[in-house]
């Protein structure tokens, strides 16, 4: 049973235990429950065993002291990560003026190669994956390295079709080595593809399509959409940051048309865009509030509502700032989020209830 | 899975490398639809000292408008309204500037005049003209000697009047601007790389060095001679 579990589910079953044995121990000090003492020594031993080789098989943390050392590596381990890439993209700039085209293609072509290699043989001795992570992250650099410099060295007119490349490499990483930060990087960079095919196929130059939100907006909805049309049954934490790249897309683009409509595909007024615009944001972050605490995701309800919080004030920016004095500017925000306290303390009390 | 990443990565790798090379190899190996001949002027070299890059490049140079003065963004453009409209772009006449919508930058043929200017002031590659078609452009302006056909960004904007009256911007004309040229920095492999980094120090009346670029189908240049 627990061969077939992902670290990730390994994990929350260490925790679930951990809840479990907690819980014991107050039923027991209430008097709601008496085990007697061989059966008391049977769990114990039992529990300790399944820590134990759940630790030795997916060196998950069995202590609270453990997580925040593995929070610590997690993050150490992307720093290093993003410092090797810079180390390689700077190396390669100093000495690769000295070396002719063929050489230089040789290296180009090599470098990835290498690093899928290493990378290989890194992930079969590593069970944390944060040396995994970092030989995955880069590998990931070698190749944009790889395809930014062919373009340099022949003087190809730049096209998004690297970041296809790119995206595509990153995605293929993250599912065969589980890594959550390459699925970051390959998601972003498929948006960022989209977005430029996108306003390319509309007329305009690919680069430009920072000009056009609505090209990110689209994207953003459809890889929001992704994990509903792709189950994760294994990859259980990936759903996650699909919807977080996705949700972030959209919201940062509506943010942007609500603000500057002179960027938008419609043909309207740039004021009757912006409001259009306006209107939207909040539609859509309650929409994202009420799904996400109808599905139980916690981290969906957390970004709806902090960019709610953020439309909202945007909104009384823009409407009171100028003429407002700013104490008062500032009391009625401060009136509002008590008022939002209330309504959301409720919602709350209202979920409860449906649950008992 | 694992062991399929691996193969799925090295083969990504090499179909893309294996498809930029035959690409370039495709488009080199046919004849140049343009060869040109440009000087220091117009091709300067690139400052590589920011990244540390032992790499030379050749960085396109064209004629940059000055704020305030007559050149790209004024009426006196050659990307006039006229001219923007060929290009696509839609241009209406408007009565408030909140009916204007950004227009998205365009990728064209262009024209561009070079080799008239005397000394190092000032660069001589000026825009005179661009087109949706390549074979138009190039039947206007066949003499290499004169002119550079390459892929160029165009902008347009319209551009407003302050109305101190009303308190409001009012629509005054649209005009283009140049924003880029594709691509606008030639790499110099190693043999011809030499050469530029024994210059002699900059003169200032004549150019040190002059390049003959080949012009791919592809609108591609790459350095044929070093001079």
């Amino acid at each position: 049973m627990i061969a077939k579990l992902s670290k990730r589910e390994a994990q929350q079953r260490v925790d679930r235990i951990h809840a479990f044995r907690r819980q014991l121990e107050d039923f027991t000090q209430e008097g709601a429950l008496e085990l007697s003492g061989e059966q008391r020594a049977r769990l114990d031993a039992h529990i300790d065993r399944t820590l134990d080789s759940l630790a030795a098989q997916f060196d998950v943390d069995i202590n609270e002291s453990q997580k925040r050392l593995s929070l610590g590596m997690r993050i150490v381990s992307t720093l290093g990560g993003l410092a090797f890439c810079g180390a390689l993209f700077l190396f390669f700039y100093r000495y690769w003026g000295y070396f002719t085209t063929p050489v230089q293609l040789l290296i180009l072509a090599a470098v990835p190669i290498l690093a899928l290699v290493l990378l290989q043989f890194v992930a079969q001795h590593d069970k944390t994956s944060y040396y995994t992570g970092l030989v995955a992250a880069v590998a990931l650099a070698s190749f944009i390295l790889n395809l930014y410099v062919l373009g340099v060295l022949f003087n190809i007119t730049p096209s998004p079709a690297s970041f296809l490349a790119w995206g595509v490499l990153a995605l293929i990483l993250a599912y065969a080595h589980s890594l959550r930060l390459l699925l970051a990087a390959g998601l972003v960079l498929i948006l960022f593809f989209c977005a430029a095919i996108l306003t390319a196929w509309s007329g305009g130059y690919w680069l430009a399509c920072v000009e056009r939100p609505e090209t990110f907006l689209l994207t953003g909805i459809g890889i929001t959409a992704l994990p509903f049309l792709l189950r994760h049954r294994k990859r259980i934490d990936f759903p996650s940051l699909y919807w977080l790249i996705g949700l972030s897309a959209v919201f940062l683009s509506l943010w942007l048309l609500g603000y500057a409509g002179r960027l938008s595909y419609l043909p309207l007024t740039v004021k009757a865009t912006e409001v259009i615009y306006r209107i939207t944001e909040f539609a859509a972050t309650g929409l994202t509030i009420g799904l996400g605490i109808r599905a139980n995701r916690l981290g969906i309800v957390n970004l709806g509502s902090a960019f709610f919080a953020v439309y909202l004030f945007n909104q009384f920016f823009s409407w009171w700032w100028d003429w407002m004095p700013k104490y008062l500017f500032f009391l009625i925000i401060g009136s509002i989020a008590l008022l939002l306290l209330v309504v959301f303390q409720k919602l709350r009390t209202r979920t409860r209830e449906a649950t008992v | 899975m694992k062991r399929t990443g691996f193969v799925l990565g090295a083969v990504l790798i090499l179909l893309c490398d294996a498809i930029v090379l035959l690409r370039t190899s495709l488009s080199r190996s046919a004849a140049p639809i343009q060869a040109v001949t440009l000087t220091e002027r117009e091709l300067p070299i690139r400052p590589q000292e920011e990244w540390d890059d032992s790499s030379v490049s050749l960085h396109l140079s064209w004629n940059r408008p000055i704020p305030g003065q007559a050149g790209q963004g004024s009426k006196e453009t050659v990307l006039d309204i006229a001219k923007l409209r060929q290009l696509g772009f839609d241009c209406p006449v408007l009565a408030d500037m909140n009916m204007a919508h950004q227009p998205l930058p365009v990728v064209v043929f262009s024209a561009f005049e070079f080799g008239e200017s005397t000394g190092m002031a000032s660069t001589s590659l000026r825009l005179v003209d661009a087109s949706k078609y390549l074979e138009e452009i190039r039947n206007k302006y066949p003499d290499p000697r004169k002119y550079l056909i390459a892929r160029a960004v165009i902008a347009a904007r319209l551009e407003g009047s302050w109305n101190p009256q009303t308190g409001k911007w009012k629509p005054d004309h649209w005009a283009g601007r140049l924003v880029d040229v594709l691509p606008s920095d030639i790499h110099v492999p190693l043999p011809q790389a030499r050469a530029f980094r024994n210059l002699p120090p900059p003169a200032a009346d004549s150019p040190r060095y002059s390049v003959t670029l080949h012009y791919s189908r592809n609108l591609e240049p790459w350095i044929a001679a070093v001079q």
